[in-house]
């Protein structure tokens, strides 16, 4: 459901600006670009007040002072967006940093100690993958309740296995390398190690993973607000508001776009991103 | 074979035990205890305190809980529904089937679109039908299907009647006439995945050696296609397509949700909304072994197509 | 009787874009002869080959005629082409490995051939692999036929390979490097293989390769290439006693002997001319201890000479100096 996007993407590399950057990845910068700052400028930017009803005007559609229409409830869908965005870019950031502050340091224990405390940690790996990915969301969030919080969680713990099979696989590929065993030899401790030599090289692939994270993991949050298991209404979401617009289907059949193309736009833009960066890792290398 | 076959088997089973332990495990981590999560807003008499223990034996050591559910669980009694009053088991089984039937019909597509469109891409490299296919299939893949699902709704039912928006439809054709919408939408952005990787073995395939002898050897340009170069290829496609099924079922739960199919996906979803975690539970099981059998069927097929990994030497 | 060579072919140039990959490359070869065709790594004798049966890379033209028993087959329709490759010529490579297909049983790898292109049935076909698989030296072909080649070495998979090549009863084989990646044993079983099928079934043969020595052992004629050019074109038996080209001279006298033990290995100085670098003259001539300036500027074409042909403007001067 969310794989698909960036790992379909790998095989296009646009062309290059003089100094590195890839035209594509620039491109995808300026795209989430122009919504993160319209979200931390918001209440500057926005027109309405994103919780302002108005039964009156349910469902109806673009007006001059309210350019995207207004949603069930007679809200600013403008208004609602932007703040929505804040949300919706704020969850998958939040979910990155517990996917890597717990994936990596696992990752690395498993691929670099080996033996039994790699056995451990693949297998409880093993056991994360055995159950499709949104359904370990869907579980967890069932369990501690629903809302934001346990979304980004959940989605949270559902990234940890991923990123720590490949760092996993990326450290017990370097453990071998020369300048590893070289400062093993020298009696640094395995922390040490790992810490200051096995790590830093392994943040190029670290950091591939990650970009990529970003836009699945938006995917995965808006699917869970979408189905009123994440984000709750009146909070605006993009996936709230797309459930939302979804229930006027038949009054107001394009409500669905402007939560829509947001979404997907930004998801282009955090994979155009990532693209640039795995290319030009590959090319270092 | 059978050797390859009877480990993967043990390996699947006890990924599947594992599953349980942790669908198990997590209710008694819920915040407050397991019988707050399952008594959920119900009035709390000490009938129903009663009704809870002898059923989960919440007093007794866990270990002995986790035997007690499994054994139940193997015995067909998945717990009660609070919200429905009735058996967990009877509520799921019927809706197992709808939702293997909109998953079967999601991968069908899948494969059958993903992989032709693949396969032209790579012969006719470069030509419009790869150029068309890169760009569609890019942008299909960043559409998520919920996002994918509603917009064919708008279009497809509301605007041009073509296709009854919701629900499951009775008999064979009704049913594929309810289905087909919401199983486009569950195969989009799996459907752009296995047609890039089927591109690009394809392309590897057609110009590996091997390819080049059966040339050499004047088959027919079809029969090099068909019947030598693809089937390398399709070794990476049956790996992608045992990835990509757990987004399959991931997003049946979703798209369940936005046609109102009444499959277990659905149930999953309004489980979870109305607090009903004996079902959530009962399904997160049905999903997973699901998903556990299905990689083993993949595993079969990497045995069938592949002789190396029969005779236990590593791919590649 | 034929009066057509087995194989001719009359100036054929290949050409990738704006760089000559071959030059006028002209030889022929008669039924049953084995035809040995030696050069350095980038001297064209693999493009030869590939050129005959027209299974050049993309974006490499061909020109000039390749006259196989009388029909030229570069410009042949693709269906008759088809039909030459299946029946006619065969041509076996250097890695089994990579070109024995991996996901096909031995059987089917040898009766596919057989099945689609001669219509014989399932049972008949995988009789006739099975003698096919005596021929080249493994007994138990019935076993062997539901094995994968994973399962065999590397000797035995090139022999299945030569099977396969054969199972059309082709009468010219081209076997490219067939024996550059084997060990001194099986190397020395495959040539004895491919000497038994010219005798048995008057097989032609081309046979490709680097190492002199082995060409001398098996081909009646060798021919010598050199930066996509033919050099030299002559008996062995003459051409290994006296050699009329310089590079063919330099050959000769870089191979180590087991008799005497000079006390250096004698090397042609410089490195392979590939037809990618832009040599004026005869693309040997940096490399030749005889060049004058004449060399720098005229390319030699072939001359007859001594039953053979050769490509050096000086050597009626030189051929004396040269003998081995």
């Amino acid at each position: 459901m969310a794989f698909p996007a960036a790992a379909a993407l790998r095989g296009w590399h646009g062309r290059r600006i003089p100094g590195g950057l890839p035209k594509l990845a620039v491109s995808g910068i300026v795209l989430v670009g122009i919504f993160v700052v319209a979200a931390a400028l918001a209440p500057l930017v926005t027109p309405h007040n994103p919780n302002a009803t108005d039964l009156l005007h349910s469902y109806t559609g673009s007006s001059p002072q309210h350019w995207l229409g207004q949603d069930g409830s007679g809200r600013d869908v403008l208004s609602r967006l932007i703040y929505g965005a804040r949300l919706s870019l704020l969850g998958p950031l939040l979910v990155v940093l517990l996917a890597t502050l717990v994936g990596v340091p696992l990752g690395i224990a498993a691929g670099y100690l080996g033996g039994a405390v790699d056995s451990i940690l693949s297998r409880i790996f093993d056991v994360a993958f055995a159950f499709p990915p949104l359904l370990l969301a869907t579980i967890i969030v069932a369990t501690y309740g629903l809302g934001f919080q346990s979304a980004v969680i959940a989605v949270g713990i559902t990234y940890i296995p991923l990123l720590g099979r490949i760092v996993r696989a990326g450290a017990l590929s370097e453990r071998e390398r020369s300048y590893i065993q070289a400062s093993r030899a020298q009696g640094y401790s395995a922390l040490r190690v790992c810490v200051r030599h096995l790590g830093p090289n392994l943040s190029r692939l670290i950091l591939g993973q990650v970009a990529l994270y970003f836009g699945y993991s938006l995917l995965d949050l808006a699917a869970l607000s979408f189905l009123g298991l994440g984000t709750q209404p009146p909070t605006p979401d993009w996936g709230t508001m797309l459930a939302e617009a979804s229930q006027g289907i038949f009054l107001q059949p394009w409500g669905v776009l402007p939560a829509s193309v947001c979404i997907v736009v930004v998801v282009v833009g955090f994979n155009l991103i990532a693209d640039g960066i795995s290319d030009r890792t590959t090319i270092r290398r | 074979m059978k050797a390859y076959i009877a480990r993967r088997l043990v390996s699947q089973a006890l990924v599947l035990l594992a599953s349980t332990v942790v669908v198990f495990g997590l209710l008694h981590l819920a915040p407050g205890g397991p019988a707050k999560l399952l008594l959920a807003g119900r009035p709390v008499t000490q009938q129903t305190i009663d009704a809870l223990n002898h059923r989960y034996g919440l007093d007794r050591p866990l270990v002995v809980q986790y035997f007690t559910w499994l054994n139940h669980l193997v015995h067909g009694d998945l717990g009660d529904s609070i919200r429905e009053r009735t058996p967990v088991a009877a509520a799921v089984a019927p809706r197992i089937v709808t939702t293997l039937e909109l998953t079967g019909y999601a991968a069908l597509l899948m494969l059958v679109f993903g992989v032709s469109l693949g396969v032209l891409s790579a012969v006719y490299r470069s030509g419009p039908v790869d150029v068309s296919a890169t760009i569609g299939t890019l942008t299909a893949a960043s559409i998520p299907s919920y996002v994918s699902g509603v917009v064919l709704i708008v279009i497809f039912t509301v605007k041009l009647p073509w296709f009854p928006s919701l629900g499951t439809g009775h008999g064979f054709v009704d049913s594929i006439d309810h289905l087909t919408l919401p199983a486009i939408a569950l195969a989009l952005s799996a459907l752009a995945l296995i047609s890039r990787v089927t591109r690009v073995a394809m392309i590897e395939a057609l110009a590996s050696d091997a390819v080049q002898t059966a040339r050499v050897r004047g088959f027919t340009p079809a029969r090099v296609i068909f019947k030598h170069a693809l089937r390398g290829a399709l070794i990476p496609v049956v790996t992608m397509t045992g990835i990509v099924i757990g987004y399959l079922l991931s997003g049946a739960i979703i798209v369940e949700y936005v046609f109102s199919i009444n499959g277990v996906g659905l149930l999953l979803v309004r489980s979870v909304q109305g607090l009903d975690y004996a079902v959530v539970q009962a399904i997160a099981l049905v999903l997973t072994a699901e998903f556990l059998f299905i990689n083993l069927v993949v595993d079969l097929l990497y045995a069938i197509i592949d002789p190396r990994v029969r005779l236990g030497r590593a791919v590649n | 009787m034929n009066e057509h060579p087995l194989l001719e072919l009359r100036s054929v140039n290949a050409r990738l874009g704006a760089q000559q990959i071959l030059r006028d490359v002209s030889l022929t070869m008669q039924r049953g002869e084995v035809l040995g065709i030696v050069g350095e790594s980038g001297s064209g004798k693999t493009m030869t080959a590939r050129t005959i049966l027209r299974a050049l890379p993309p974006g490499i033209r061909a020109e000039g005629s390749v006259l196989f028993d009388g029909v030229d087959l570069l410009t042949l329709s693709h269906r008759r082409l088809r039909q030459v490759r299946a029946r006619r010529i065969g041509m076996i490579f250097q890695d089994p490995r990579s070109h024995v297909d991996p996901l096909w049983s031995i059987g089917d790898y040898l009766t596919e051939g057989m099945r689609r292109h001669v219509g014989l049935s399932r049972t008949v076909a995988r009789q006739r692999a099975i003698d096919l698989l005596r021929r080249v030296g493994i007994t138990d072909g019935e076993r062997r036929l539901r094995q994968y080649p994973d399962e065999l070495s590397g000797g035995m998979l090139q022999r299945v390979m030569i099977a396969g090549a054969l199972a059309g009863d082709p009468d010219l084989l081209i076997a490219d490097e067939a024996t550059t990646s084997l060990d001194v044993t099986n190397q020395a079983e495959v040539v004895a293989i491919l000497d038994d099928l010219r005798r048995s079934r008057g097989l032609g043969i081309i046979f490709i390769t680097h190492d002199l020595a082995l060409a001398g052992q098996l081909c009646d004629r060798t021919l010598v290439m050199y930066a996509g050019q033919v050099v030299e074109n002559r008996r062995s038996s003459v051409l290994f006693n006296s050699p009329q080209h310089p590079y063919s001279a330099a050959l000769l006298a870089a191979r180590p002997s087991l008799q005497e033990r000079p006390r250096r290995l004698a090397t042609i100085p410089g490195q392979p001319a590939s037809p990618l670098d832009a040599v004026s003259g005869c693309p040997f001539h940096p490399r030749c201890p005889y060049a004058t300036e004449r060399c720098t500027k005229e390319i030699p074409t072939l001359r007859h000479r001594d039953d053979g042909t050769t490509a050096c403007l000086r050597i009626d001067e030189i051929a004396e100096q040269l003998v081995a």
